[in-house]
């Protein structure tokens, strides 16, 4: 009898292994940093938050943590990952007071900006204007708002071609240098390009 | 506020003519890179994906075999879809002036990959990625998905 339940419980243990599983690995950044993913199961919820954490998902909803090793996520993903599109990448370009004349420590950054444009298949940029605190918020708005459509311009007669170009105001969110209000800042008064 | 958004004219030379206008709403993302077979089923229509395509909120991108798809989103979350995949864009609002929005995607078949933007650092609690079984929250992070053949 105990023989015969024995191999019941192997027979279905072989049986269950064999239904497919979902999978959810948390990846490190480039810089090696990682953030959370939180996952909310038929048996309640888990949370994966260092490198190559992983829980397999069974057909009830179940979750079960494991890792998942670095050669292992390759061999399985690695043709997903490198079908990934390339990653946006940030910069600055700083103006000389009032107008649009480059400052010229930016030059080189705007050289940076055309070989990245250049080297995406399909480049989208988005320029991003951004003023300190002098000032009332609407008004800085509309300010940051023409400031980026100003360097739209800039960039296209400076001969970099998009699928799209887009300007946005910011005003006075996201202070480089955090300040109190009505405070000139030349560190807040900037423009951020967006290639992606 | 809309963000102005310049688009080569239709008859333009692709880069020669660009007019400004505004973005329309409901656009989610672009698809970056393509291999093989992807379709966009959009409302009733069933549209063959290319490289630059303009993918919508409420798209359901199917992709074939040894095809994959890439496709960044307006808020910079890069999503990369396997081979034989289903991956439906349910919910997508990203206002870039604000940086809020909400971004709800359904892995209904094959391995989906993520890198998460700026909804995920603005806005994490109107992020989420759901399969058959689970739902998953994100905070600012890089993850794979692969739902199961059943």
């Amino acid at each position: 009898m105990e023989f015969v339940s024995a191999v019941v419980v192997a027979i279905a243990g072989v049986l269950l292994a064999q239904q497919p599983e979902d999978r959810i690995v948390l990846l490190p950044a480039p810089d090696g940093s990682v953030g959370k993913v939180i996952v909310q199961g038929a048996d309640g919820t888990k949370q994966l938050d260092t490198a190559n954490a992983a829980l397999t998902v069974d057909e009830k909803g179940n979750t079960r943590n494991y890792r998942e090793g670095g050669p292992a996520i390759e061999a399985r993903y690695g043709e997903l990952l490198a079908a990934q599109p390339p990653r946006p990448r940030n910069y600055v370009l700083y103006f000389l007071s009032g107008g649009t004349d480059l400052a010229p420590e930016s030059q080189a950054e705007l050289e940076a900006i055309k070989r990245d444009v250049v080297a995406r298949p399909i480049p989208e940029v988005r320029v991003v204007g951004y003023t300190d605190t002098v000032g009332t918020a609407e008004a800085n708005d509309a300010l940051s708002q023409k400031r980026a459509e100003s360097v739209v311009e800039f960039l296209r007669n400076a001969g970099v071609k998009a699928k799209t170009f887009e300007a946005v105001g910011r005003g006075e969110r996201q202070l480089s240098v955090s300040t109190r209000d009505d405070v000139a800042a030349s560190e807040n008064r900037r423009v951020e390009i967006l290639i992606r | 506020m809309k963000a102005c958004i310049c688009r080569p004219g239709l008859l333009a030379m692709v880069f020669a003519l660009c007019h400004v206008a505004p973005a329309l709403a409901g656009d989610a993302g672009v698809v970056k890179t393509l291999q093989g077979k992807v379709s966009v089923q959009r409302g009733n229509e069933l549209l063959d994906a290319g490289l630059g395509m303009v993918v919508r909120t409420a798209d359901r991108i199917v992709t074939g075999e040894k095809s994959a798809v890439g496709i960044t989103l307006n808020d910079n979350t890069l999503l990369t879809a396997g081979p034989n995949a289903v991956l439906s864009l349910d919910r997508f609002k990203f206002d870039p002036k604000t940086e809020k929005g909400e971004l709800e995607a359904n892995v209904r078949r094959g391995s989906l990959s993520v890198i998460s933007g700026k909804l995920a650092k603005s806005s994490p609690e109107n992020v989420q990625f759901k399969t058959a079984s689970v739902t998953l929250g994100v905070r600012g992070t890089e993850f794979i998905i692969e739902v199961a053949d059943r």
